[in-house]
C-alpha cells in the first residue's frame, strides 16, 4: 500500500480523473473531499462491508425460510403483480457534501 | 423462460419479468438475473430469486407497506446507472433479513427497478440515517406494522 504524507489543502490524484483534498484534521477525525466522475462510486468501506454482510444473512435466512416449507403453497406466477411505483423524494442532480464527494467533473 | 430453482422448482418466468443486476449485489456480484416471485399469503411480499444460480433466493417487501414515511434520494451516480430521468418509472424493494429473533428490512440499501427497462441495482443511502436493520412484521394478520422505523 502506498502511503503518503499531506497536509490540509494538499491533494493527491488518482489515475486521470480522480481527486483526494485533505480539507482538515482535528485529531483522529480526517476530512477528505474527494473528486469524482459519475460513474466511479465513492462509499465509505465500513458501509459496503455492512451491507455485503447484510446481504449474505439475508440470503441465509430466506433459503432457511424455504426449506422449513414457508414457500409450499403454491406461488402465484411472476409478473401478475405489478409493482408499487417508488416515492423518490428527487433525484439528486447535485453532488453529495465535502463529506464524502466533493462534486463531479 | 423456463428456471430451475432450490426452493421452488421449475418456475415459468416470462422474459419480460426478468430484472436484470448488471452489477450484482454487494456480496453477490455473479447475482444478474433474477425474477420476482410474489408470496402467496402476503401481498407486497416477494422471493427475488437468482437465475444463474438456484440455491440463491432473497425475500424482499414493499418498504412503504411498514415504511410510510420512507424516503429515498437517489444519487445522479444510481439514477444513471439505471437509466432513470423519471421517478415515476422507478420501483423499490427492501431485502428482508429472516431470523431466529424476527425479521428485519434493510431500508439503507434497497434495490431500485427501473420498470420501464426492468434493470435493477442496489443502491446505499449514504447519509439517510437508515440503516440495514429495520424491524419488520411479516405475515401478521395486520400485514407489517404501520410504522417501525427508528
Amino acid at each position: 500500500m502506498l502511503v503518503l504524507t499531506r497536509r490540509t489543502g494538499e491533494r493527491v490524484r488518482i489515475g486521470e480523473d480522480v481527486e483526494v483534498v485533505i480539507v482538515s484534521v482535528r485529531g483522529d477525525q480526517v476530512r477528505l473531499g474527494i473528486a469524482a466522475p459519475r460513474r466511479i462510486a465513492v462509499s465509505r468501506a465500513e458501509l459496503l462491508e455492512q451491507v455485503r454482510d447484510e446481504n449474505r444473512a439475508a440470503a441465509r435466512g430466506a433459503s432457511r425460510s424455504l426449506r422449513r416449507g414457508d414457500a409450499t403453497t403454491p406461488l402465484r406466477s411472476p409478473g401478475r403483480s405489478p409493482l408499487s411505483p417508488c416515492r423518490i423524494g428527487t433525484l439528486k442532480r447535485e453532488a453529495r457534501g465535502a463529506d464524502t464527494k466533493n462534486g463531479d467533473h | 423462460m423456463r428456471v430451475s430453482t432450490l426452493g421452488f422448482g421449475v418456475v415459468d418466468v416470462p422474459e419480460t419479468c426478468l430484472l436484470h443486476f448488471p452489477d450484482g449485489i454487494h456480496g453477490f456480484p455473479h447475482m444478474r438475473r433474477c425474477c420476482l416471485l410474489p408470496h402467496p399469503d402476503s401481498p407486497g411480499v416477494r422471493w427475488l430469486q437468482c437465475i444463474d444460480d438456484p440455491a440463491l433466493v432473497f425475500l424482499t417487501v414493499e418498504p412503504y407497506l411498514a415504511f410510510t414515511d420512507y424516503q429515498i434520494e437517489l444519487s445522479a451516480a444510481d439514477a444513471d446507472a439505471l437509466g432513470l430521468t423519471d421517478a415515476r418509472d422507478a420501483a423499490v424493494l427492501a431485502l428482508v433479513t429472516a431470523s431466529n429473533r424476527g425479521a428485519t428490512a434493510n431500508l439503507l440499501a434497497p434495490i431500485i427497478i427501473n420498470t420501464q427497462t426492468r434493470s435493477a441495482r442496489q443502491v446505499i443511502l449514504e447519509a439517510s440515517g437508515y440503516h440495514t436493520k429495520h424491524p419488520i412484521v411479516i405475515g401478521g394478520p395486520n400485514g407489517p406494522p404501520a410504522d417501525a422505523k427508528e
